[in-house]
């Protein structure tokens, strides 16, 4: 299945060829979203797993820049609350893109819109794998051992899961019809937010020391 | 014309007001006038009100009814305060919500009313250095008032007749100074030691982007204290022990302010001490070194919450390119040492650091107006909101340090069989339980139809607005119940309360009204005469001599009238104008003339 893109390419207002799906270079009226826009199309990233960062980050400095409300105090409240909106959902398309486990589960959701916000739990055999992490951050948190061991384990761990997510997505997104895939998706985005847990809890411990 | 919005520093100790004229931001006074004012008002009687520097110089005559400090009381209930209120000459005691009132004779005022004195007087001010009326403005707050305290300044504007356009952050109103000024990329981190508060932020710098990428402080924390500090130590010295009346109280703390300032400059100082109440009169010497070891805790505790600034936005001290100095505590020797010590670099000093939050609020103003578009300033919740969930727990949805405007949503379900509201307790905070966080306000959801437990969905949304500001809605997703929240405020006043003030402002202040009245009657009277100055030439086509000569006539009038002092008299006479000019308007301009001629 190929993903329809039937993204509106003019302007509502002057009919000119968008440049931005936001707003117009033209006659800088700012654009109502449409179908097809998501979090990756209206950064101009492709909707995929991985992610570019540059790409994202350019697009975000130009659509703020062009679109936040500082620049629409004295616009029509129309605008004025169209910019709001907008310049929100800048920061919360980013904030998630920028995450790996809820870029992943946006993603699934945009591919798989049936499945609803399901949350995916990890599998057992994973939870059981962690617990010896979780005893040596315990370890660290109190007595103060060692991090940097499982510190790395835990990083090298979530690049393995991520790899695995970048090439089910890609088969996902060539058929969405795929139930096991789907399953295999949910159960490694699980791990993947369990793992930035870890990741953060770390991070607390090694601030507060 | 570009819409004049000026920005205001509503400082706890010292406000004033800037602009941005040809020559760019510069604080608004002249050789007469200045809207630099003490925060200080002094209520003699209802009748009498001082507002700044003669407040200031009321202050021991009339101990119990002048006010100082009272931006710590904003949008604050008497459980959020840890310091000692008998301290204070002046009385302040809980109102009937959790808020704080300020005693003055048998009257109570809000904290919100007393910053509205001083913003009127500021307008005021404005008004007659600049010649025109001033209705917006964008104000600055310490980075970590919460949202009570900002809609606490929103309401103490519009009681002044202000339209705050804008709440901005006082760290990052020095910053887009510092930056436009210096043209300074990369990392910087604001030090901002206030009178009454202490804020850190930093900010990263990257062509025209300034992003705010952590903030931390103490709303409790400021050049207050190091005089309350000082006056302890004076007391002791002196020989005064419990509790001191409050001419004594006022007193101390100018002897202490003269001792700071004094030390600024130099290693001792001498000052005379004139306590009437309790019999002293002498001259006390203190030396620097005293000082600093009594304010070196609060320094101290300044240094911690860079620290904490630091490890949210996981920089160290290396990573910072640049430490700006902000506010009236900087001056003191002390701090500069300790935060070039910790920084291990010289700061930076180019900036008035008394200056540079209204300059930049000033900027800010000029953006908003339309007047340039050649940098922005992305600012962040300071502190995390959310919803109390089961167990007491605390729940966040938009979470510290987050880019604003900010939204989040999140589903919520029931926990009883047939459960048809919901209630949700809104807090904002850091800690894990909603017992540690401060409750902005509580609403219920109701009407949703009977379902086992767990089955509603309920989705609550948060956005926060371009000032910091929260709304809250919810919607049951299955029922399509849904709700827009009007907080009730726990703190601070309620909407309704406040247009009761206006009101009520307006008929006291008839005078002041008139005064404004006069400042926009002139502007649009100018503004008449530079419509008709435009389309004279082609009046003899369509006026007949007559009707010319009575415009010519009407029009000297009017710039005679608009010299005088009359507000009255000065709309009668722009309303002449309009009606002899009506036709006129009609029939060469169309619409879009008639607004030049003000018909």
């Amino acid at each position: 299945m190929t993903i329809e893109h039937p993204t509106a390419q003019q302007c509502h207002s002057c009919s000119a060829h968008l440049e931005h799906r936001l707003y117009c270079g033209s006659c800088e009226k700012i654009q109502q979203l449409g179908k097809g826009d998501d979090y990756f199309t209206i950064f101009e990233h492709p909707r995929q797993f991985k992610l570019d960062e540059a790409v994202v980050e350019q697009a975000f400095e130009t659509l703020i820049m062009a679109l936040h409300p500082d620049f629409y105090a004295t616009a029509e409240p129309t605008e004025q609350a169209l910019s709001l909106e907008h310049t929100a959902l800048l920061h919360e398309a980013k904030n998630a893109l920028f995450n790996p486990y809820l870029r992943g589960r946006y993603l699934l959701s945009l591919l798989v819109p049936e499945l609803g916000a399901s949350t995916s739990q990890p599998p057992q055999d994973f939870l059981i794998q962690t617990f010896e992490w979780q005893e040596t951050l315990e370890q660290a948190q109190t007595s103060g051992g060692d991090l940097s061991g499982v510190e790395q384990v835990v990083s090298g761990e979530q690049q393995t899961v991520e790899d695995s997510l970048e090439t089910q997505f890609q088969q996902l997104e060539t058929y969405a019809d795929q139930e096991e895939l789907v399953e295999a998706i949910g159960a490694n985005l699980g791990k993947l937010k369990f793992l930035l847990k870890l990741q953060e809890r770390i991070n607390d411990i090694k601030k507060n020391r | 014309m570009k819409e004049l919005i000026l920005g205001i520093d509503l400082g706890t100790t010292n406000s004033m007001a800037a602009w941005v004229s040809d020559h760019g931001a510069e604080v608004v006074e002249n050789q007469e006038n200045t809207t630099q004012t003490p925060s200080v008002v002094s209520l003699i009687s209802p009748e009498q009100r001082l507002v700044g520097k003669s407040a200031l110089a009321a202050r021991t005559q009339h101990p119990q009814q002048t006010f100082f400090s009272f931006k710590r009381f904003m949008g604050r209930g008497i459980a959020d305060i840890n310091e000692d209120l008998s301290k204070l000459p002046f009385t302040v005691k809980s109102g009937d919500r959790d808020n704080l009132l300020l005693v003055a004779g048998d009257e109570t005022y809000s904290p919100e009313e007393m910053s509205s004195f001083v913003l009127k007087e500021i307008k005021a001010q404005a008004e007659v250095v600049l010649g025109q009326p001033v209705k917006k403005v964008v104000i600055t707050v310490p980075a970590h008032f919460d949202d009570p305290q900002r809609q606490a300044t929103r309401d103490a504007a519009q009681l002044a007749g202000l339209e705050a356009v804008r709440i901005i952050n006082e760290p990052t109103a020095a910053a887009i100074a510092y930056g436009l000024e210096d043209k300074a990329q990369g990392l910087v981190l604001v030090y901002d030691f206030g009178g009454g508060t202490f804020d850190v932020s930093i900010l990263e710098l990257k062509d025209k982007l300034f992003k705010v990428v952590a903030t931390h402080g103490d709303t409790l924390l400021g050049g207050d204290d190091m005089d309350y500090m000082v006056v302890q130590s004076l007391a002791r010295t002196l020989g005064l022990v419990g509790s001191l009346d409050p001419q004594t109280k006022q007193g101390l703390k100018k002897v202490a302010e003269q001792i700071k300032m004094g030390l600024t400059a130099s290693l001792e100082t001498t000052v005379t001490v004139e306590l009437p109440a309790v019999g002293v009169n002498q001259e006390v010497r203190f030396k620097r070194s005293e000082f600093d070891q009594a304010i070196r805790p609060l320094v101290q505790r300044s240094l911690e919450h860079v620290q904490q600034a630091l490890r949210e936005a996981d920089l160290s001290v290396q990573d910072i390119k640049e430490v700006v100095l902000v506010g009236g505590s900087t001056r003191v020797p002390l701090v500069r040492q300790m935060v070039s010590e910790k920084f291990d670099r010289p700061l930076h000093l180019n900036i008035n650091p008394d200056q540079v939050v209204a300059l930049g609020a000033a900027t800010q103003g000029h953006l908003l107006s339309g007047g340039r578009r050649d940098f922005l300033l992305m600012d962040v919740v300071p502190l995390s909101l959310g919803l109390e969930t089961l167990g007491g727990t605390f729940s966040k949805l938009v979470i510290k340090n987050a880019s604003i405007p900010a939204r989040a949503k999140e589903v919520f379900s029931t926990s009883a069989d047939n459960q048809t509201g919901i209630d949700l307790n809104i807090y904002q905070g850091e800690r894990e339980f909603v017992k540690d966080c401060r409750l902005l306000g509580k609403f219920k959801l109701s009407g949703i139809p009977a379902m086992p437990a767990g089955l509603p969905q309920v989705e609550v949304s948060f956005f926060v607005d371009q000032n910091g500001l929260l709304n809250v809605s919810a919607k049951e997703l299955r029922s399509e119940v849904s709700a827009e929240i009007e907080l009730v405020p726990a703190h601070g006043l309620k909407r309704s309360e406040v247009s009761q003030m206006i009101r009520d402002s307006y008929e006291q202040a008839e005078e002041d009204f008139g005064q404004r009245n006069l400042v926009e009657f002139r502007a649009k009277a100018e503004a008449i005469e530079a419509g008709l100055v435009k389309v004279w030439a082609d009046a003899p086509k369509y006026l007949s001599t007559e009707e010319i000569e009575t415009i010519q006539k009407h029009r000297l009038v009017l710039a005679e009238i608009s010299q005088g002092q009359d507000p009255m008299a000065l709309k009668a006479a722009i309303d002449t104008m309009g009606d002899l000019t009506r036709e006129f308007a009609d029939s060469i301009m169309g619409d879009a003339a008639k607004g030049v001629l003000g018909s």
